[in-house]
């Protein structure tokens, strides 16, 4: 019998230390992580015209690092921003060439040149919003200039990502995984807005314009 | 003698704690099922359904979890449909089935009919109906609670009673995108409830209606399919 209770008695320690572990790991854990979303090609036709697009180094660059009560959460953007516009660009126009500066040489043998931007990265997790999702906004600004550098018109580009904290686990919930699955929504949804601003709908006036000019120069130089 | 006592001893209570940590125990489950039909339907060899979770930007969202289960089940046994899953779906027709701009009528098909590409990829990819899923799992009527504490003599343990009621409230829309017309709707609404009593140890009694809601769902959507 004392045998009995020894164990038993040893194995209520263990489980014991066991959640107090759990809930310790809970309550530290925040999350970093790199963002390494894969974003498809887009079914669209693309126009005729050929763009330039300049990443400034604060957008190659951008960390959102932020505390929430006792824990750390570190998102990095980095260079896989890139591909939100090389996707979307890259399906709304034939040609998309990346510009090593904002002085290029090869600016003056383009349509137009794209200049992308972050303004801002928000993060909510469901301790704080009260609700069952971990959501990521990130907001871009996306400025077109003719090759001169004469304004032509400025997108604010808001993505937005979120995952339901139920799918990731019950008991431990993987934080990390939720973020980076917030962030890479959010990095996609931003790719998907882009595409949307050149709808016929949803098309600024100028940009039509600026399009219509190009396309139809294009088409007037293939036939001569 | 003793020795061999404690490690049998110690070996049952450890199957004991893993038993209830990783499965729990099974509560009461009840589950109901209802079918709507617009139009008939059948499916031939080479072609598949898109199983979708009906995402919006200010509502709640349908668990993965959940949307993922019904794939697979749908796509087992001997009337088993062969599925895409829905990642592999709106990855193959991005961006237009992202959810700001993903049809919300069957008649939003129609403004594909233009696009050669989207074309292109349903005859490849052989896609004659898309399901849409909505629904999800709510906790509902919580009562009681579990204390645990450290007792006199240094053992841990837990007293009280807890209980609460699930419910797993699942809705599937299923579009024929060969005629472009809606040819039904199926639902599963499992409830349940689950308890927790502690007498020193805690022994869970979860009512997984989850589970029993995408077992359901996924054979209604195998018998209406094959009709």
């Amino acid at each position: 019998m004392k045998y009995t209770n020894d164990i038993l008695k040893k194995w209520c320690y263990r489980v014991s230390c066991l959640s107090v572990l759990f809930i310790l790991w809970g309550c530290a854990s925040g999350a970093h992580v790199v963002s390494g979303v894969s974003i498809p090609d887009p079914l669209i036709d693309p126009f005729p015209m050929k763009v330039g697009v300049y990443y400034p180094p604060e957008l190659k660059d951008f960390v959102h690092d932020v505390k929430k009560g006792r824990q750390s959460f570190v998102v990095e953007l980095g260079e896989n921003q890139e591909q939100v516009f090389e996707k979307s660009l890259g399906a709304l126009f034939d040609e998309v060439i990346t510009l090593e500066s904002e002085d290029d040489d090869r600016k003056d043998r383009l349509d137009g040149v794209f200049y992308p931007n972050v303004t801002g990265v928000t993060l909510t997790i469901p301790a704080e919003n009260g609700t069952d999702f971990y959501e990521v906004w990130i907001r871009y600004e996306l400025l077109l200039q003719q090759p001169n550098g004469t304004y032509i018109y400025k997108w604010p580009v808001p993505g937005y990502g979120r995952v339901n904290r139920r799918d990731y686990g019950s008991v431990l919930e993987r934080t990390n995984e939720a973020v980076l699955n917030a962030t890479e929504s959010a990095l996609r949804s931003a790719c998907t807005e882009i595409i949307v601003r050149f709808s016929p709908r949803r098309i600024p006036l100028t940009v039509k314009d600026w399009i219509e000019l190009n396309t139809m120069s294009s088409t007037t130089e293939d036939v001569d | 003698m003793k020795k061999v006592q404690s490690k049998i001893l110690n070996l049952v209570v450890a199957s004991f704690v893993m038993l209830l940590c990783s499965f729990g125990l099974q509560g009461c489950i009840q589950t109901t099922q209802e079918e709507f039909r617009e139009a008939d339907t059948g499916i031939g060899e080479d072609e598949i359904i898109a199983i979708l979770r009906r995402a919006t930007i200010t509502g709640d969202d349908t668990e993965q979890a959940f949307i993922d289960c019904v794939a697979e089940k749908t796509a087992k046994g001997r009337d088993g449909i062969e599925v895409i899953s829905n990642q592999e779906f709106i990855d193959a027709f991005y961006p237009w089935f992202e959810p700001r701009i993903a049809p919300d009528e069957v008649d939003d098909l129609e403004n594909f009919a233009d696009n050669t590409k989207i074309q292109d990829r349903i005859d490849t990819l052989g896609i004659r109906y898309i399901i849409w899923i909505d629904g999800a799992t709510t906790r509902i009527n919580q009562n009681g609670s579990v204390q645990c504490a450290v007792a006199t003599g240094g053992i841990p343990a837990c007293f009280g009673f807890l209980s609460w009621r699930a419910e797993s409230v699942y809705e599937a829309v299923i579009w024929d995108v060969e005629r472009e017309i809606s040819v039904g709707k199926l639902s599963a609404e499992s409830k349940g409830m689950s308890f927790v009593p502690a007498v020193v140890v805690p022994i869970p009694f979860i009512a997984r209606t989850q589970s029993s809601a995408c077992t359901s769902l996924a054979d209604q959507i195998k018998e209406f399919i094959d009709n």
